[in-house]
């Protein structure tokens, strides 16, 4: 039994507010007050976003752009959804939420499954040439879009891809190796070699080890490769409005020509679900698979 | 019957070569342990008989077969790693039965196998846990069962016991030992350790700078070794030496150190001695004990330090300008300064050339 801690000799009260505790507290101060601006510069654009989404058309010309909705409805959700004029059709944004689902599941899917071979092989199996290739690998990093344009779009006319949701999954797919490469291989390289060396002894060749052992051990870096991938196709915009046609558009273009066209009113209301619509695939993924990110971000900082 | 051979084997990397002309015979159920200091290329050489590193020149033969271009998978070897490297993600079990499910065996004969020799190293209560719930030990416990199941022509390690504490060390040695007894598989052994090397070989090799010093007998090596190098190398703490030169006179051979002249008449030279040859004689320090009088060498000598060891008191004893180390039984304890009558046992000695440090 431990004596009770009232026994124990207190602060006296003249000690309490020291000059080095004064600053602690001051020190406090400033970084939530700085934490506050920045959760405010970040989180207001969505409280707008989300609260006009909501609100009548007349409620939004009459002003007022920061109060919440007096009589919230979904109808500009609704509209956005389907029944909103995007060029010369009103069928709203399913369609084009479509495309850009049907372009960017796979294009993730394939660019990470490549990126981790691609990455296993660099860091685990030197064959000649590795640091060259590598060294290519992270020079395509640096290519800006724009300098491939022109060369791209003759490729995809070339291989009838032009204008169709494949062509933009191909250009998507390797445009992602890259990154994706680089990002398995500095992460496969902390995967010990004696593994390896262990599981070829043992039978296990390439694409065994591959799956059995290196795969399972690197769930982290499997969803920063997939959060990446998915954030950076799902937004694109410079190939999607260069390489798709009315019919393949993906979201980011089909938001683009609904929030820009000149003609009628502008619907506020309608714009702001249409955007939130536009932004929800990646928040959900990112709230979903947040914790592994913030986990593969730091993965490797600090030796299991 | 030769179980592995190693013929002109040769590894270079760029202008580096690690491996020089290696060659060995080892046979069936031999426990050959390769010691050297880091970087001699005993790992390399073991990697290169596993196939996970390809030489440069030379061929490696397992069981009578031409392995040499060989991928490892079908060496019928089995490797045990000193980071243990058992699969994380997998059970103890999963580990175990690793090796076999690749090789297509069905699972009614892998469950019954893997629980046999699981009960045979102590862990069949592990089981089901994963590589990271157990202590060090018990994981190289699990990694020596994952290379059993797979009874393979020859076993592998490299340096298995370095990453444990020295006591759980002592205890695994004896485990091995005991293992390849009852098993008698061929096995070859990497260690920097010498009393590793010194217990569990059945043959040694040592090792420097990617060539073969000595090859034989743990004690044929401690006692008789072939340069000053496999001397210097063995034995804790190291052989004591004396250089000085070879006087031959009236056919009797001694060999004047300066401070004595030790009479050379019982050694067995390898290599005739000619007179005035410079040469460096060796003593291990259990050699120089205290005088019981009937030695038929002995010198007074003045000890300078005493280190107590339990076991022993090593007594740094002043030889001329040198020191030489006596091991004396913990009871026979000197005082610092006053002179004591030492006994060499000179059937123990070995002499080595000044010049090419080989022994004559």
């Amino acid at each position: 039994m431990s004596a009770p801690t009232d026994a124990m000799p207190r602060p006296t009260r003249s000690g309490w507010l020291t000059p080095r505790r004064t600053k602690a507290i001051l020190k406090r101060v400033v970084l939530y007050l700085l934490l506050a601006i920045v959760a405010f510069f970040f989180a207001g654009p969505l409280y707008i976003l989300l609260s006009t989404s909501f609100k009548t058309m007349p409620e939004i010309q009459a002003g007022g752009l920061m109060s919440l909705p007096h009589e919230p409805t979904a109808q500009a959700w609704v509209t956005a959804w389907g029944e909103a004029c995007i060029g010369i059709t009103c069928g709203g944004l399913k369609g084009y939420f479509g495309n850009s689902m049907v372009m960017a599941v796979p294009a993730v899917l394939i660019s990470v499954m490549i990126g981790a071979i691609n990455g296993y092989a660099l860091a685990k199996w030197p064959f000649p040439g590795a640091r060259f290739v590598f060294a290519a690998l992270v020079a395509g990093n640096f290519v800006p879009f724009q300098v491939v344009l022109a060369p791209v779009s003759v490729t995809l006319r070339t291989l009838g891809l032009f204008g169709s949701v494949e062509g933009l999954i191909l250009i998507h797919v390797i445009y992602g190796i890259p990154i994706t490469t680089m990002l398995f291989r500095n992460f496969f390289l902390s995967v010990p070699n004696d593994l390896i060396k262990a599981a070829r002894i043992d039978g296990a060749g390439f694409f065994w080890i591959f799956f059995r052992i290196v795969l399972p051990l690197s769930p982290s870096v499997i969803v920063v490769a997939l959060i990446l991938q998915f954030t950076g196709i799902w937004n694109d915009f410079l190939f999607a409005v260069s390489f798709s046609n009315p019919s393949s558009a993906p979201m980011t273009v089909a938001l683009n020509n609904l929030v820009n066209s000149n003609f009628g009113v502008k619907e506020y209301n309608v714009h702001m679900a249409a955007t939130v619509i536009a932004a929800a695939p990646t928040l959900i993924l990112y709230i979903l698979l947040g914790r592994y990110f913030l986990r593969g971000m730091t993965a490797g900082a600090v030796k299991g | 019957m030769i179980d592995l051979r190693i013929s002109n084997c040769n590894k270079n990397y760029g202008s580096l070569r690690v491996l020089k002309d290696i060659n060995l015979e080892i046979e069936r159920g031999e426990f050959i342990v390769l010691l050297g200091p880091s970087g001699c290329g005993k790992s390399t050489l073991l990697h290169i008989v596993a196939g996970l590193d390809r030489l440069s020149a030379g061929a490696i033969e397992i069981g009578g077969r031409d392995v040499t271009d060989v991928e490892p998978k079908d060496r019928d070897i089995a490797m045990v790693f000193q980071s243990y490297a058992l699969y994380p993600t997998m059970s103890v079990r999963s580990n175990m039965e690793f090796g076999l499910r690749m090789r297509g065996k069905p699972m009614s004969e892998i469950r019954p196998l893997v629980e046999e020799k699981a009960r045979m190293l102590h862990i069949d209560h592990l089981l089901d846990r994963r590589p990271s719930q157990l202590s060090g030990g018990q994981r190289q416990r699990v990694a020596i069962g994952r290379a059993l199941v797979r009874d393979p022509k020859v076993f592998l390690f490299d340096e298995p016991l370095s990453n444990l504490d020295a006591k759980l060390r002592a205890s695994m040695r004896t485990e091995i030992k005991k293992l390849h007894q009852s098993l008698g598989t061929t096995a070859i052994y990497v260690t920097h350790d010498q009393l590793e090397a010194m217990t569990l070989a059945t043959r040694m090799v040592v090792m420097k700078a990617g060539e073969i010093q000595q090859v034989g007998k743990p004690e044929e090596v401690y006692h008789r070794p072939v340069n000053l190098f496999v001397a210097d190398f063995l034995g804790n703490p190291g052989m004591n030496f004396m250089k000085g030169h070879l006087r031959l006179e009236g056919g009797r051979v001694s060999a004047d150190v300066g401070a004595a002249t030790i009479p050379l008449d019982g050694y067995a030279f390898d290599t005739a001695p000619t007179d005035g040859q410079a040469v460096v004689v060796g003593l291990r320090p259990e050699s120089v004990q205290p005088s019981t009088g009937g030695e038929p060498f002995a010198l007074t000598l003045k000890p300078t330090l005493i280190e107590h060891t339990g076991s022993d008191n090593l007594v740094v004893l002043a030889m001329g300008g040198e020191e030489i180390v006596g091991k004396f039984p913990s009871d026979m304890l000197p005082t610092l300064g006053e002179p004591v009558t030492v006994g060499f046992d000179l059937s123990r000695l070995s002499v080595f050339d000044a010049q090419t440090e080989r022994r004559i």
